[in-house]
């Protein structure tokens, strides 16, 4: 089989803090083709932006491997990964603070290349303006005299500058304002879908995620609990924190908010200092059994392409119906 | 009568006309969700109700709360009127204790406080009161010190509640306690409530009429199944037709529906309507002539061509 563009194996990474290690990334297994979309979802805190760091090399793991187009990343060297930091690039949720406030947008946009020493860079800036929809005009301004919606597209294009082949894009949309989430939104995919570029998404709205991913990711308390192709997940989701973060979507309509069975999770996301044992989501899951408290789930595959660890699922069989203590399916 | 009559609310903050002429009303027992984007007004219209405006504002028009107009419009809090932040962090004081926050404003015994804040705790869903009024609040999660916001505001025994963004940083998981929380809040204390918010998913799950906000004009103000499935005016039809869909039948699009350009400024506004940079139904006149409220069936418009 040919090797994905992107494999992690077994990492993990802590973090000190007073009441002990922060158990932020807890052994991920994951992969990424080239060209796919993959959106890593799950509450704040779980270890979504940690796993994103690490991919990026902006923290060193405590162990395991990250293989990026065919290379184990991890033991290298600043100077030897140097020629793989233009195929890595990422979008950060604040655009304010991803920009330095006395570079132009223009300035903003040539550093990397400049950086990389690129040839043609005044045309290159010039086609990335287009490209995310703005006008040339606007290269001359700095960053405090452009909108939030603006900014994230001089975030974008600067991410594209160097051609990358992997885009990490955390929480590209939140702290924009509705009316202009969509252009973003439109303009990650068409760049995805222009450039053949492999996106990693982390994002908390899961309508957003639905429309860009091809493969949803939930992690829970730094470990992935669930990995599904977008076919099975939006309908069957079957690991039960899968199921209630879906169940705590609100509804798009009054109409559907009277409909729908109501379902809170009820308890709050346990401390990712002493994750509790066994199944780290038994203290909130309403299907935990004796075992939940004890005993690590397995991995169950549910499907050749679908996965998920719990105890109460069985290999191959599809997503089951687990029963009235939990959200309507 | 209505619980609360707004007239001809205007406030202003320097040249930034932050919230024109907004007059809308809130009857009792009624849930009103205020829906905007940044500089829509939102929160300076709760911040006028609640008469929690800052020093600069300079405000024209009238609220009425039961029939007696509020005139002070910052640093009294009105009777009646209470109030949950976004942020309950910084709602919170870091170096008092719970119990006391909960109860400061009722100026209780100092023998009957620790009950009364237990109480209180425990009306807003906390576990273990009784030890939670000597935590502090850096002790509790996100969720825990949202709930001990709405306690500190249920505690004041109001009958109107202002929610500015009370789920905006939370997650899914714990925004659907908190809605759960104010909904059954609000039944069992047969409160109003105003919720201010951007996200229409709140507002679908809470909201028994919606007023849209936008660049500090009312837009459109509906109840709230007519606002969704027949919304009038143009940029409550681009916000609802922007999102991505959602649900097992929901389609799938190749491209979401944009609404194009930004949102203008306000310092000053824009002559005319203060959408029709970005829409494309607008012309002459709408460029020239700022549109008023009228009403098209159950709902107010402020549009031209609606
Ligand atoms: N540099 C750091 N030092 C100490 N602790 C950290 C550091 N970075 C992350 N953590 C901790 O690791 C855990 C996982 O954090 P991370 O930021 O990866 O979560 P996340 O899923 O991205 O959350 P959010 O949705 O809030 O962005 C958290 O408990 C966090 O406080
Ligand atoms: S393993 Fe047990 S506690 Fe964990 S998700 Fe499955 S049923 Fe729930
Ligand atoms: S008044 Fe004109 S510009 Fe404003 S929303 Fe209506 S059609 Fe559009
Ligand atoms: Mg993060």
């Amino acid at each position: 089989m040919p090797e994905p563009l992107l494999r992690l194996q077994g990492v993990k990474k802590s973090y000190p803090s007073p009441a002990g290690p922060v158990q932020a990334v807890r052994g991920v297994d994951l992969t990424l083709e080239a060209g796919e979309r993959l959106a890593l979802v799950g509450e704040s805190g779980c270890g979504k932006s940690s796993l994103a760091r690490l991919i990026l090399r902006l923290a060193d793991v405590d162990a395991g491997e990250i293989w990026f187009e065919g290379v184990n990343i991890i033991q290298m060297s600043d100077r030897a990964l140097r020629p793989f930091r233009p195929r890595l690039q990422m979008v950060f949720q604040d655009p304010v603070a991803a920009l330095n406030p006395r570079r132009t947008v223009f300035q903003a946009i040539e550093d990397p290349l400049r950086v990389h020493q690129r040839p043609d860079r005044a045309a290159t800036v010039a086609r990335l303006l287009a490209e995310v929809g703005l006008e040339a005009g606007l290269g001359q301004r700095y960053p405090h005299e452009l909108s939030g919606g603006q900014k994230q597209r001089v975030g974008l294009a600067r991410a594209l500058a160097l051609d990358p082949a992997l885009l990490i894009a955390d929480e590209p949309v939140s702290a924009l304002d509705v009316s202009v989430r969509a252009q973003v939104i439109n303009l990650l995919g068409a760049a995805c879908r222009n450039r053949g570029l492999s996106l990693l998404f982390i994002g908390h709205d899961l309508a957003v995620v639905r429309h860009l991913a091809d493969r949803i990711a939930v992690m829970h308390l730094g470990e992935i609990v669930e990995l599904a192709p977008r076919a099975r997940f939006w309908t069957g989701a079957a690991h039960p924190y899968a199921q209630a973060l879906l169940a705590a979507v609100p509804a798009t309509t009054p109409a559907e908010a009277a409909a729908k069975t109501p379902f809170v999770l009820q308890g709050d996301l346990p401390s990712a200092v002493a994750p509790p044992a066994g199944c780290s989501f038994h203290t909130r899951c309403p299907h935990a059994e004796p075992r939940c408290r004890t005993i690590p789930p397995p991995i169950v595959q549910l499907a050749a392409d679908h996965w998920a660890r719990c105890h109460l699922l069985t290999p191959g069989a599809g997503t089951p119906s687990l029963g009235s203590g939990g959200p309507a399916p | 009568m209505s619980l609360l009559q707004i007239d001809q609310l205007s406030v202003r903050f320097g040249a930034t006309m932050a919230l024109d002429s907004l007059s809308l009303a809130i009857a009792a027992g009624e849930t009103l969700a205020l829906v905007g984007e940044s500089g829509s007004g939102k929160s300076t219209a709760a911040l006028a109700i609640a008469g929690l405006l800052s020093h600069q504002a300079t405000v024209t028009g009238t609220i009425r709360f039961d029939g007696q107009a509020l005139t002070d419009w910052r640093g009294v809090r009105q009777g009646g009127i209470a109030m949950v932040f976004q942020d309950a962090m910084s709602a919170l004081n870091p170096v008092h204790r719970i119990g006391a926050q909960v109860v400061e404003a009722l100026r209780l015994p100092r023998a009957e406080q620790r009950v009364a804040a237990a109480r209180f705790l425990d009306q807003v869903g906390l576990p273990q009161p009784e030890r939670l009024v000597d935590a502090y609040p850096h002790e509790l999660s996100g969720g825990m010190r949202q709930r001990v916001g709405i306690a500190i505001a249920v505690a004041q025994n109001p009958r109107l509640l202002i929610a500015d963004e009370p789920t905006t940083a939370l997650d899914v998981t714990i925004q659907a306690q908190i809605l759960a929380l104010l909904r059954d809040l609000k039944a069992r204390l047969g409160l109003s409530l105003l919720l201010v918010t951007h996200d229409l998913g709140v507002v679908a799950e809470t909201a028994d009429r919606v007023a849209v906000l936008y660049a500090g004009c009312l837009m459109e103000l509906a109840p709230a199944a007519a606002l969704f499935t027949s919304p009038h005016h143009p940029y409550t039809q681009g916000l609802l037709e922007a999102r991505p869909p959602f649900g097992t039948q929901a389609p799938m699009l190749a491209e979401l529906v944009e609404i194009p350009g930004q949102l203008p400024r306000l310092d000053p506004p824009p002559a005319g309507c203060r959408f029709a940079a970005r829409c494309d139904r607008a012309d002459q006149r709408c460029r020239a002539e700022q549109p008023v409220l009228r009403p098209i069936a159950d709902t107010l418009v402020a549009c031209h061509h609606a």
